[in-house]
């Protein structure tokens, strides 16, 4: 259309649309040791159905890239939550890192999270 | 060892100053996501209509200006108009060929009413009417009939006094160079209310103030010049009991408080006509040139004196030799028939005719030859600087005596021009203009700027040619002229508080604000001491407290001037005024109420801006962006949001330097007290970010599509309107 202008408005208010959020690269406090992962813990609002194998990704031992799907993760779905819902998304099998950093994506809905956790446990090896 | 949980903490929002490794409760990364409230990530907002605003308007913006939004306390009410006749296909109103618009119901209007036509096919029913006939359904603007079309009419007088009522303001760049106006409450745009002259590529800087607004193209077009667009309510040159003037409507105007083109003053109070006088010709064997010339500037009037009734003649030119003669059109009679004598009255709307002659009672005057000026006064007791009046110019007065004076104008004015001055002082002396008359065109006259009014309007001929005099002598059916027994000292410095020998009272600027009831301007253009017409970059000016259009060319402030950078923005809060070039900021305190006690109370280098677009006024200070971060100056301190308390950088500076470009816009949000920043206004470039101070957080990529994502797309600058952050969004 040509020489049109329209007024918009910002409308701050959460919006059906896609975004991502990337944590830190989480190394549990010591980064000399390998860690083994097992799962993560989210505590969510979703407006739609969540394709937790979509929804997580992540990298590990510093890497920048976040392989789409991410080895291990589930297939399944997260329940549409309208209050707070706790979920856990176990690792198919676990994976071992020195660290972690996990991505999470959301696609044409309304995405809260409140808490994030990353269940783990120390191996006695040393990073090499 | 058993498993364990650990949390991944994120309240702080995004960081991509430090590795993600060393984060804490940031996060390395986020896209359409935002961190509103602590502990909760969510996705961001979106941009959508504003509430009940869905019209768009057909322009050319230019990026990163261009949008305000104003209120006022009149409406516009719309109307439609049905077809459009020439009178052969109905009944009148409407002269033979005239446009005859016919309304969709009984109008209410009345002649002289003023309305504004938009919607027309044809350009040239467009625009600002004047009704001069009606019935009860259709009414005539004196237009030639073109075609049988529907459009609509805007009722623009006798506006609604309602409360708030917003507008916004929406330029529109092309060789038009105009400014389309919505109405919100109707969500309807009105194309080209404010024509702002013929240059392309304007960018149109705006401010409001006590119920008008302003626009000014900051890209200094040669054919746009600074416009005044506001509602005028005022009755006016009362007559009799009855005024005959009401001015009731929206108005576009020139904000130039420009001085009178074509007063004259002439010693005597009427003229006799020499008896070789014709009916075409007035003939006077004592040399008296008005300044009226071989070639009238503008439509001058001769009045005949009554025989019976007044009757004029317009002045085709004027020789300025022994005898001097006036040509005129034809009137009914020969001048000399009258006997009496004439009067010349200047050009509509372009000053005074005064006369004034010494009489034989005691008075205050010293006998001396004196000159005269005039000015015109604007709303806002707005005065232009004096113009030396022409004609006969020195007038002998006789020492220990009064003077008798007669004031003739001929109208109409500018809606926005409410009176005038005259001054005096010695002939061919510099001294000091001093006030012999103050003229206003409803209340009449007074000898000082103080104090009643008194006299009232007369007119001659025509309703348009005016004379203010002391009184009528209704027995004989004339007029009283004015007596000035003594004259009053007052000078127009004094009445002012700036000189008579400013050079101008006009300037062009790049930005605006208005603070402490001032009007200040930086980056003019302007005439100089030379008569030179200037750029100064490094200029900031001001106006007099409460007059908001005028800018004396010593009201200034010249900060590092040759410093090769120039003002880009100001900003006023909290009696601070932000004045902004392109690599500095400079805070100016301007608390006191006179410039002798102004100080410049800091300078930050690496702080200033590019456009006025980069800086916004938020209920709690004024943000801005650069390429160095994203400031806030709570008008105490200046905090870079980029950084933390401890200094610490938030966001990757490298990638914020080499993202924010020189257009580079910035928004508050002051229901969310969330800034939007968004890198540059152009399509192909920008990317946006959102700072929210509740939780001091960063997010950026703002996950809307209608934030620049097709080419040859731009946007204006942000504005607020009715608490909610707009913008204007152009597709080419």
């Amino acid at each position: 259309m040509a020489d049109l202008i329209i007024i918009k408005r910002w409308d701050g208010t959460p919006a059906l649309g896609s975004g991502d959020v990337t944590f830190k690269d989480e190394d549990f406090g010591n980064p000399n040791q390998i860690k083994r992962i097992y799962g993560f813990s989210v505590t969510y609002k979703a407006t739609v159905k969540v394709n937790m194998n979509a929804m997580l990704r992540y990298a590990l031992d510093g890497g920048t890239t976040f392989p789409n799907p991410s080895d291990y993760v589930p297939t399944t779905e997260l329940p549409v939550a309208a209050t707070w819902n706790m979920a856990y998304i176990a690792l198919t099998t676990p994976v071992s890192c020195q660290s972690i950093r996990v991505k999470l994506s959301c696609d044409s809905q309304i995405f809260r999270i409140n808490d994030f956790a990353i269940e783990y446990r120390p191996i006695h090896k040393e990073v090499t | 060892m058993p498993r364990k949980f650990q949390p991944i903490l994120f309240d702080g929002g995004l960081n991509t100053a430090k590795d993600p490794r060393d984060l804490t409760n940031q996060v390395s990364d986020v896209s359409g996501m935002q961190f509103t409230q602590s502990g909760i990530i969510e996705p961001d907002g979106t941009l959508v209509a504003p509430t009940g605003v869905t019209a768009t308007i057909s322009g050319k913006a230019v990026k990163g200006y261009g949008l305000f939004v104003f209120g006022s306390d009149w409406d516009m009410a719309i109307k439609s108009i049905t077809q459009v006749w020439n009178t052969g296909n109905g009944v009148p109103p409407g002269g033979a060929g005239d446009a005859r618009y016919e309304t969709s119901a009984a109008h209410g209007l009345a002649t002289g009413n003023r309305v504004f036509h938009y919607n027309f096919a044809t350009a040239a029913y467009n625009g600002y009417k004047e009704i001069v006939v009606i019935n009860a359904t259709a009414y005539d603007t004196a237009d030639t009939f073109v075609d049988n079309i529907t459009g609509n009419y805007l009722d623009i007088s006798k506006a609604v006094n309602t409360s708030n009522e917003k507008y916004i303001a929406s330029a529109d760049a092309d060789a038009d160079a105009e400014i389309d106006i919505m109405s919100v409450s109707d969500n309807a745009w009105f194309h080209g209310m404010i024509d702002v002259g013929t240059t392309t590529g304007m960018k149109a800087v705006f401010y409001y103030i006590d119920g008008a607004l302003r626009v000014c193209d900051a890209n200094f077009g040669s054919g746009n010049s600074r416009k005044w667009f506001g509602y005028i309510k005022e009755d006016i040159f009362k007559v009799g009991g009855s005024y005959v003037t009401s001015l009731d409507s929206w108005y576009s105007l020139d904000a130039d408080i420009a001085g009178p083109l074509y007063s004259f003053v002439s010693g005597y109070l009427d003229k006799v006509a020499d008896v070789a006088s014709t009916t075409t010709t007035i003939v006077d064997t004592e040399l008296e040139n008005y300044g009226i010339g071989a070639t009238p500037g503008g439509t001058y009037y001769a009045v005949g004196k009554p025989a019976g009734a007044y009757a004029y003649g317009t002045i085709s030119s004027a020789s300025a030799t022994t005898p001097w003669t006036i040509t005129t059109s034809v009137m009914a009679v020969e001048w000399e028939e009258y006997g009496n004598g004439y009067w010349i009255y200047p050009p509509a709307g372009g000053g005074f005719g005064l006369g004034i002659e010494s009489t034989v009672d005691d008075g205050g005057w010293t006998g001396a030859d004196y000159e005269f000026a005039s000015t015109l006064v604007y709303i806002g007791n707005q005065e232009s600087l004096p113009v030396v009046m022409s004609g006969t110019n020195t007038v002998t007065i006789t020492d220990a005596k009064t003077v008798e004076v007669m004031v003739n104008t001929t109208t109409p004015y500018p809606a926005n021009v409410i009176g005038g001055r005259i001054y005096y002082r010695e002939a061919d002396s510099s001294d000091d203009w001093k006030l012999l008359i103050d003229i206003d065109f409803r209340k009449g006259y007074r000898l000082h700027s103080y104090g009643a009014w008194t006299g009232q309007w007369a007119y001659r001929a025509d309703s348009t040619l005016m004379c203010l005099v002391e009184g009528l002598n209704q027995k004989a059916g004339t007029t009283v002229n004015m007596t000035i027994d003594t004259p009053s000292i007052e000078t127009f410095k004094s009445i002012n508080g700036f000189t008579q020998d400013e050079q101008s009272l006009s300037a062009k600027f790049k930005t605006v604000t208005v603070l402490n009831r001032r009007t200040w301007i930086a980056n003019v253009k302007i005439v100089n001491e030379s008569g030179i017409t200037v750029t100064l970059g490094d200029r900031i000016m001001y106006t007099p407290s409460n007059r908001f259009d005028t800018f004396p060319s010593s009201f200034n402030l010249d900060i590092l001037p040759g410093d090769g950078d120039e003002f880009t923005a100001l900003q006023g809060y909290n009696d601070r005024l932000l004045a902004f070039k392109s690599e500095t900021l400079y805070i100016i305190n301007v608390a006191q109420g006179e410039d002798t006690g102004w100080s410049l109370e800091s300078t930050h280098p690496y702080m200033g801006v590019e456009i006025p677009a980069a800086t916004f006024k938020t209920d709690i200070g004024i943000a801005w962006v650069n390429k160095n971060g994203c400031y806030f100056y709570d008008g105490k301190e200046i905090h870079n949001l980029i950084e933390d308390s401890d200094g610490n950088k938030i966001l990757n500076i490298a990638t914020w330097n080499s993202t924010i470009t020189a257009d580079a816009i910035i928004g508050y949000d002051p229901i969310r007290k969330q800034l939007l920043v968004l890198s540059d206004c152009d399509a192909t470039v920008g990317t946006t970010s959102i700072f929210d101070f509740a939780t001091k957080t960063w997010s950026h990529e703002v996950n809307d599509t209608d934030f620049l994502q097709y080419s040859g797309d731009l946007m204006t600058n942000f504005a607020i309107l009715n608490n909610e952050l707009i913008i204007g969004r152009y597709s080419d």
